[in-house]
């Protein structure tokens, strides 16, 4: 991909709901939220909202409900009509629901912003929901499971395929046990004082590396949760005061959905190919980046996800990690939310809550940002740079009038 | 849950054949102790990622509770997947189990000390496992779709 003109993507507003167990929250409810917020944060009409991008993966499974788009647009139009102080409304933006396992999020955004390049609209609204905990722990699990192989990986569960990406990265760098719990040790601390995290709970290292074992060698410890939740944002081409970011660029890779086609069990090719592409759209290069929420659905990926993208050379990331070059106040710090470990992991709103997070927290105006999320085992990656930018939080300007104003 | 439906056992079953038999060595393995579904009744298992000659790679599980490690020799037998006590289908698929025979595995850059030996024929499968409840009586045919 050749870095061409295109008109900048900002982030206007973002919402994000607790995350964990909500057993009174419905998938509605976790939407209906995470809307309404970001649109009261982005400080736009619902009716400038012109399309709706909906990041989903398996409510069809967990909930029997699909043809979300339809859902999050009627919501759309309820908070039109509540602005308009009437009952009714004819404001029922377009919607489409994308999916990409737990990287539904990302590609959502990435199709989102597609959109406003290409001008067909300039402000749409991103929306990543996931209801995962109306069922067992075992049946989740396999609702997961989906998105691996379902032929060619009979048996498998993303514990186990992430556990012998971890067994080859042990053989291969002589990563250990300690390391990969101090990306858990690391990812709760940092979520402490995260309002939306799963988890506000320290661990050692030694209960991280004493949890029980679920595929060796992963522990308890080691894996991200189940987790309800949801996250929006309001994308825009015409940036306001209010304005939190501007996406750079981003990439996608993709390979293949079993393990046994990959050319290495060491990496993930699709990450090296989303990085490529993200820095040539962007032309910025990642390792100028200050924050960086990875996709860390298990320990072992946060490493490989620092090394396949330029962050640390490969073998060299559990160091890293282990000597708190990735914690808060480093010069890179990794996974400031809590990443998907502590913070939790809804995996259709994972994405959009990376993005959601750093518009809400990463203030430092022309700093770099980045996100990486991922679906299945290593099948789909997505990498986004994102610059933050100067902010004037009293600021209630409209996209179309700051725009007028500029102009 | 079921672990595959009549008409995707009815399509699989055909693709056994060439596999069964067949050896080959790990090269990368976990054992799942926290598995989905009707696989809860097999953990803890392993998972294995197995090479085989002229470097062909797949995925399998394990035969009953056996821990295979990297570098080992194993190969494909047909076991039960699945176990429904129901009226249903009775899932049958393929698994790998332990190879004894160090001489005979194909090598692979992981274990280039090895000999390179012709595939074995299906009829040389090995219907001897350590599971005595995973049924064997199915590897002679590679149509097992069966009902009872």
């Amino acid at each position: 991909m050749t870095r061409t003109t295109h008109p900048g993507v900002f982030v206007l507003g973002s919402g994000i709901t607790a995350f964990g167990e909500r057993w009174d929250q419905s998938l509605r409810d976790l939407m209906r939220e995470a809307i309404a917020t970001a649109i009261a944060d982005s400080h736009v009409e619902p009716t400038q909202i012109q399309a709706i991008f909906v990041a989903n993966m398996a409510a069809g499974m967990f909930e029997n409900q699909v043809h979300l788009g339809p859902l999050a647009s009627s919501m759309v139009a309820e908070l039109a009509a509540t602005a308009g102080n009437s009952h009714k409304t004819s404001h029922f933006p377009p919607a489409m629901r994308i999916e990409g396992a737990c990287a539904s999020g990302s590609l959502a955004l990435v199709a989102a912003q597609q959109a406003l390049q290409a001008k067909v609209y300039d402000t749409v609204l991103v929306v990543g929901v996931e209801k995962m905990t109306d069922v067992a722990g075992e049946l989740a699990t396999a609702y997961l499971s989906a998105a691996a192989d379902r032929q060619l990986e009979l048996g498998s569960t993303f514990p186990g395929l992430y556990a012998m990406l971890a067994q080859q990265h042990m053989a291969q760098y002589g990563t250990t046990r300690e390391q990969l719990s101090s990306v858990s040790v690391k990812n709760h601390n940092h979520a402490l004082d995260n309002p939306h995290a799963q988890f506000h709970k320290k661990f050692t290292l030694e209960q991280v590396s004493s949890s029980a074992l679920v595929a060796d060698p992963l522990r308890l410890l080691d894996c991200s949760p189940i987790s309800d939740g949801a996250a929006a944002v309001v994308f825009s081409t015409r940036s306001t005061d209010t304005a939190k970011l501007k996406i750079l660029g981003y990439g996608v890779g993709c390979d293949t959905l079993d393990l046994a086609g990959r050319a290495s069990l060491t990496s993930l090719g699709a990450t090296q190919r989303a990085r490529v592409q993200a820095e040539q759209h962007a032309g910025r290069s990642i390792n100028q980046a200050q924050w960086v929420e990875v996709h860390d659905c298990f320990t072992i990926a946060e490493l490989m996800a620092l090394e396949d993208l330029g962050l640390c050379a490969p073998g060299d990331a559990g160091q890293a990690t282990l000597e708190g070059k990735t914690s808060d106040g480093a010069a890179v710090v990794v996974n400031r939310s809590g990443g998907l470990k502590a913070s939790g992991h809804p995996v259709g709103a994972t994405g959009v809550k990376q993005v959601a997070f750093l518009a809400q927290r990463f203030t430092q105006p022309g700093a770099l940002a980045v996100t990486h999320n991922v679906g299945g085992s290593g099948a789909t990656a997505v990498v986004h740079l994102l610059e933050g930018i100067v902010s004037a939080p009293s600021s209630k300007k409209q996209p179309q009038q700051a725009s007028k104003e500029r102009s | 849950m079921n672990v595959i439906t009549p008409v995707q056992y009815w399509r699989a079953n055909k693709e056994w054949a060439p596999w069964l038999g067949k050896r080959g060595r790990v090269v990368a393995s976990t054992l799942i102790r926290v598995a989905e579904g009707p696989f809860s009744a097999w953990a803890p298992y392993s998972l294995v990622l197995v090479e085989f000659a002229h470097g062909e790679r797949r995925e399998f599980m394990g035969v009953g509770h056996d821990v295979c490690e990297p570098g080992e020799k194993v190969e494909c037998v047909l076991r039960r997947l699945d176990t429904t006590d129901a009226r249903e289908v009775i899932p049958y698929g393929l698994k790998v189990q332990k190879y004894q025979k160090q001489s005979e595995i194909p090598a692979t850059p992981e274990n280039p000390a090895s000999s390179e030996i012709p595939e074995s024929p299906a009829s040389s499968a090995s219907p001897a496992s350590s599971e005595s409840s995973e049924s064997t009586d199915a590897a002679a045919s590679t149509d097992h779709l069966r009902t009872r």
